[in-house]
């Protein structure tokens, strides 16, 4: 049986090579929209990275997100929903749900989870444009309460806003959870080899259920939060998104595989991708495209290097043992 | 007996067709077609069509692709003309991809309008357009140049670098600014930013926007999604940005009451819909062809006549433009 | 009989039923339709439902590539992009060489169009090569990157512009789109090139040892591998396929948009594709399928698509809504009759040996 060799993290290459400019770049007061504008990534990643520790994959959080938001703002709109704190736990709650059943369907119905969140994300997505959701309509600052407008961007603590904060708080819960729970090593354990895990006496659909619930929460989670920055949501918010999740995640050393990965290397991960979102606009080349194809480029160099200095390492490892 | 029924039944006959005459449009259907479902500006075009279809009679279908684009809504006509529609109502994501299908359509004996953004002449058999380009595009340089007291630096956020219209409005902004005007003598254009009519990547330019000219002084935004997200940011930021460009109301209400927009403008899709649907109804109707020189009576628009448009086919202006400032926003927001 | 009973139990047969049922419901509702005066003519009868087929046969050939990918247990989600640079490469190419010229120069178009296939091939190539020497990677990653990567390049190439050919050379394209007329009948032509195309591919993939070999790595590649099978060779070489035909499938898209190139067209399309092939038995897991479940599962979508926009007025974001459901059922329900089946087997297993139990006792 193959072990799982300690990799070494593809953020320190990074920071070496690339980052220097980007960090020149972004000299000022602006490392606080950096961390503003990726704190919603942040949450998602947090959750990606439960479902990508047990060898699954969820590509519908960004149609959570923009789902559990509509629902949120729409309540809040009407009237039904006034109070803050409600507001983010409904949003946990849908996420949670539908994370649920994206679990369900992969783990006790195995199917693959790339076509059930596949799914999952078209329906959710289509639901947000029905006339009992938001119609033709979205929803704009006018319908939040102002306490919920303010809540996460114009309350801050120690210089940060609430936003980075909640940002924080999901990271640390995350990263406690994975590292010091049972139940979060045995996210570990189904991942690098579920049938030893079972023999074990993991209750490995339960695991899976469980990952893809959490990562089905922070995406709602990160619904509210989107909804509470930017003050609006529509049936495209965050559309093509999770893509950027995934690759923060494997920016931050995590398997896709399964098995590996550390929640130290997904914020930094998380980071980088937001910090290019940030920075490129200021070079003044001011086009998403672009954005896109260095965020390609990057994403490829990162993994590519990771893989090549990976090899070089077992060689001179072999090497020195002489073998 | 058989002859009072007779008379009665011919009655009826006659009273039912003159009850069909009173409505222009009866048994019309009519197919349309916007860049995006989900988008507000839309639905206050389709309420547009709703009050003609009350007026007129007719029947009408609307749907836009979920992604914006153009193979989307190529699927959208086809499926309308296998449902053997009259007339088709199109704004379009291109105006020349779309061209092949509409000509497909034309064929079919359907007549094809563009409606807020065209499709090339060649694919067309009318254009109907708020207000030519020019006017648009001065009209917001205009105000942006008086909010800011006539000097300082000033930038554009776009929706995408393909939008067809936005590309047209800026280059008439432009084509001002350099003209040596002496009301723009002090302006000082730094250039455009694309935020792809996505809120979050709009909120991003803005970002960037604000942090690289630190005296920037006012934005255009000539796309009512950007409208909102640039104004949030500017809020967040709290910089003393003024901003103006093309929004809807009830988006902007909160920015214009907190001082962040002076004014904002938009020309009304509700009238745009409505105006659009009179002409195809009297297309379909024969009673007018959409020649160059032509007047179409549209109900409570009064007459419009149809000019001849820069790509050399037929088009017709409303040539109204709405301005919202603190004074009328509140009135608009129901609306628009 | 053996044979007409594995038919029976065959997957294309429960397409094939499938089928039928959606033709069948969406028959009556039209017929009803009709009855209750909500429409004038009748909309869903076989020649107006196979000419509205083009759209939903655009991405046929994309999804011809993407089965050879899925066969082998690996997904390539850049072939969108692929098909967007080709095209933009095409464009570009005929306009360096004919510009904007009154006739335009057929020349010119068949380099434009060698460019485009071959762009198409080379961006194949290069995730076919990433994928076979970084091994510790999945596909998907490398694909997502390089999806990025090509889209991004097709910006870098045209911008933000529309490359609009008005000339009669590059028109011809159009005629790609257009229907063929035979007895009545009007028949998109991407549907008899995607037929002949799909029989190649069917006695290439069912009947030929080289592409058994293709499912033989999908079910399990080490064991091929140790066969003697050239593993790294096969998948270089379907990744390539599936390049191409995300180029064939771009010029059919030019054909479709009136001959205009734009750099952010085919968004999405990978999508399309996966789902046409995971409903025709195709499965990420690798090593099943077939050519015929998913030429079946390409005219369900279709039908589906047709039937609900027009019959049901759903609004084209809502039809991608039933898009999700097929592709679950699709995978969920065989698991759950393969369930039953191996309970009821254990269950009648477990019958007999406590009748012998029985016997002996």
């Amino acid at each position: 049986m193959q072990t799982k060799k300690e990799r070494k993290p593809i953020y320190s290459i990074l920071i070496e090579h690339r980052e220097i400019p980007l960090l020149a770049v972004l000299a000022g007061k602006s490392w606080l929209n950096v961390l503003k504008n990726g704190s919603i990534n942040m949450v998602m990643c947090c959750g990606m990275l439960c479902v990508l520790l047990i060898g699954s994959i969820d590509i519908s959080i960004t149609a959570i997100l923009a789902f559990a938001g509509a629902v949120a703002g729409k309540l809040m709109g009407t009237g039904v929903l006034q109070s803050t704190v409600l507001m983010f736990l409904l949003g946990i709650a849908i996420g949670a749900v539908i994370g649920a059943v994206n679990g369900v369907l992969m783990s006790y119905g195995r199917v693959i989870s790339l076509i059930v969140t596949l799914s999952t994300s078209y329906i959710v997505r289509a639901l947000i444009p029905m006339s009992w959701l938001l119609g033709m309509n979205k929803i704009n600052p006018t319908q939040l309460t102002q306490g919920f407008k303010d809540s996460l961007i114009n309350h801050s603590f120690l210089g940060l806003p609430f936003l980075v904060w909640l940002a924080v708080l999901v990271v640390v819960v995350t990263g406690v959870f994975l590292k010091y729970t049972r139940t979060g090593r045995n996210l570990y354990a189904v991942g690098s080899n579920a049938e030893a895990a079972q023999m074990r006496g993991v209750p490995i659909n339960r695991i899976r259920v469980l990952a893809h619930t959490i990562c089905g929460a922070t995406a709602g989670l990160a619904g509210i939060m989107w909804l509470a920055f930017y003050a609006a949501i529509e049936k495209g918010s965050a559309l093509g998104d999770e893509m950027f999740t995934i690759a923060a995640c494997v920016l931050g050393g995590v398997a896709v595989t399964g098995g590996y990965g550390k929640i130290t290397g997904v914020v930094i991960g998380a980071v980088m991708i937001a910090f290019i979102d940030s920075a490129i606009p200021q070079m003044g080349i001011g086009n998403s495209m672009i954005t896109e194809f260095i965020k390609g480029i990057l994403l490829l160099v990162a993994i590519l290097l990771n893989v090549i200095l990976q090899r070089i390492a077992e060689k001179q490892d072999l090497a020195r043992r002489n073998i | 007996m058989k002859k009072v029924l007779a008379l009665v039944l011919t009655l009826m006959l006659v009273f039912s067709v003159a009850a069909f005459a009173e409505k222009a449009g009866e048994g019309i259907t009519i197919g349309v077609v916007y860049k995006q479902s989900g988008n507000a500006y839309f639905q206050a075009g389709v309420t547009g069509f709703e009050q003609a279809a009350e007026e007129l009679g007719f029947e009408f279908m609307h749907d836009g692709p979920d992604d914006g684009s153009s193979d989307g809504q190529i699927r959208i006509i086809e499926n309308y003309i296998a449902q053997g529609v009259d007339a088709l109502c199109i704004s379009a994501n291109d105006p020349a991809a779309l061209v092949d299908v509409c000509n497909e359509a034309r064929e079919a004996g359907i007549k094809v309008i563009s409606w807020d953004a065209k499709v090339d002449a060649e694919g067309r058999d009318l254009d109907v357009e708020p207000a030519s380009a020019k006017v648009i595009g001065v009209t917001q340089l205009d105000s942006i140049v008086n909010s800011i007291g006539g000097e300082g630096q000033i930038a554009i956020l776009s929706a995408m670098a393909t939008a067809p219209n936005q590309n047209l409005w800026i280059s008439f902004i432009e084509e001002a600014l350099n003209s040596g005007d002496e009301k723009y003598a002090n302006i000082e254009y730094v250039g455009t930013v694309y935020g792809d009519d996505e809120y979050t990547k709009s909120f991003n330019e803005t970002q960037a926007l604000l942090e690289k000219y630190p005296d920037l002084k006012g934005i255009i935004v000539p796309t009512t999604v950007g409208g909102p997200a640039v104004c949030k940011c500017i809020q967040d930021a709290g910089r003393d940005v003024k901003v103006t460009g093309l929004t809807l109301a009830s988006d902007m209400k909160e920015f214009i009451d907190a001082g962040i927009a002076d004014e904002t403008f938009l020309w009304n899709p509700i009238e745009l819909g409505y105006a659009s649907s009179y002409a195809a109804v009297a297309l379909v109707k024969g009673e007018f062809t959409g020649a160059v020189g032509e007047t179409l009576e549209v109900g409570e628009l009064g007459t419009l006549e149809v000019t001849e448009s820069d790509d050399g086919g037929s088009i017709l202006f409303l040539n109204k433009l709405n301005s919202f400032t603190r004074e009328t926003v509140d009135a608009w927001v129901d609306i628009l | 009989m053996q044979k007409v009973k594995s038919f029976l139990k065959s997957w294309e047969f429960f397409l094939i039923v499938l089928l039928a049922v959606m033709c069948l419901v969406f028959k009556i509702t039209d017929a009803s339709r009709i009855a209750a005066g909500a429409q004038k003519k009748p909309i869903f009868y076989f020649a107006n439902v196979l000419k509205s087929m083009r759209p939903y046969f655009l991405y046929s050939f994309m999804t011809l590539g993407m089965m050879l990918i899925l066969a082998m247990g690996d997904i390539d989600i850049s072939v969108g992009a692929i098909g967007t640079l080709s095209v933009v490469t095409l464009g570009v190419t005929y306009n360096r060489i004919a510009g904007q010229t009154e006739n335009g120069s057929p020349a010119a178009l068949a380099v434009a169009l060698l460019a485009c296939l071959l762009v198409g091939s080379l961006c194949g190539a290069l995730n076919g090569f990433l994928v076979t020497r970084f091994k510790e990677l999945f596909p998907m990653i490398i694909t997502l990157a390089t999806q990025l990567f090509f889209r991004g390049f097709s910006y870098l190439l045209i911008g933000g512009d529309t490359l609009t050919f008005k000339d009669p050379t590059f028109k011809s394209l159009s005629s790609l789109n257009q229907l063929l007329k035979v007895g009545g009948l009007q028949i998109p032509i991407s549907i008899p090139i995607y037929l002949a195309l799909a029989v190649v591919f069917y006695f290439w993939l069912h009947r030929t040892g080289n592409g058994r070999k293709i499912f033989a790595i999908g079910t399990n590649s080490a064991a091929t591998y140790y066969s003697g099978v050239r593993v790294d060779r096969i998948k270089f070489w379907c990744f390539v396929i599936a390049g191409f035909m995300s180029a064939v499938t771009g010029i059919f898209f030019v054909g479709n948009s009136s001959s205009s190139v734009k750099a952010d067209i085919m968004d999405g399309y990978h999508m399309y594709a996966i789902a046409a092939a995971v409903l025709g038995g195709f499965s990420t897991d690798g090593g099943k399928g077939s050519v015929i479940g998913a030429t079946i599962s390409l005219v369900i979508f279709g039908v589906v698509k047709f039937g609900l926009g027009t019959l049901f007025a759903f609004p084209d974001s809502a039809v991608n809504l039933s898009v999700g459901v097929i592709l679950i059922l699709s995978v969920l329900v065989p698991n759950l009759v393969e369930d039953i089946q191996n309970k009821r087997k254990v269950a009648q297993r477990r019958a007999e040996t406590a009748k012998l139990n029985a016997a002996k006792a």
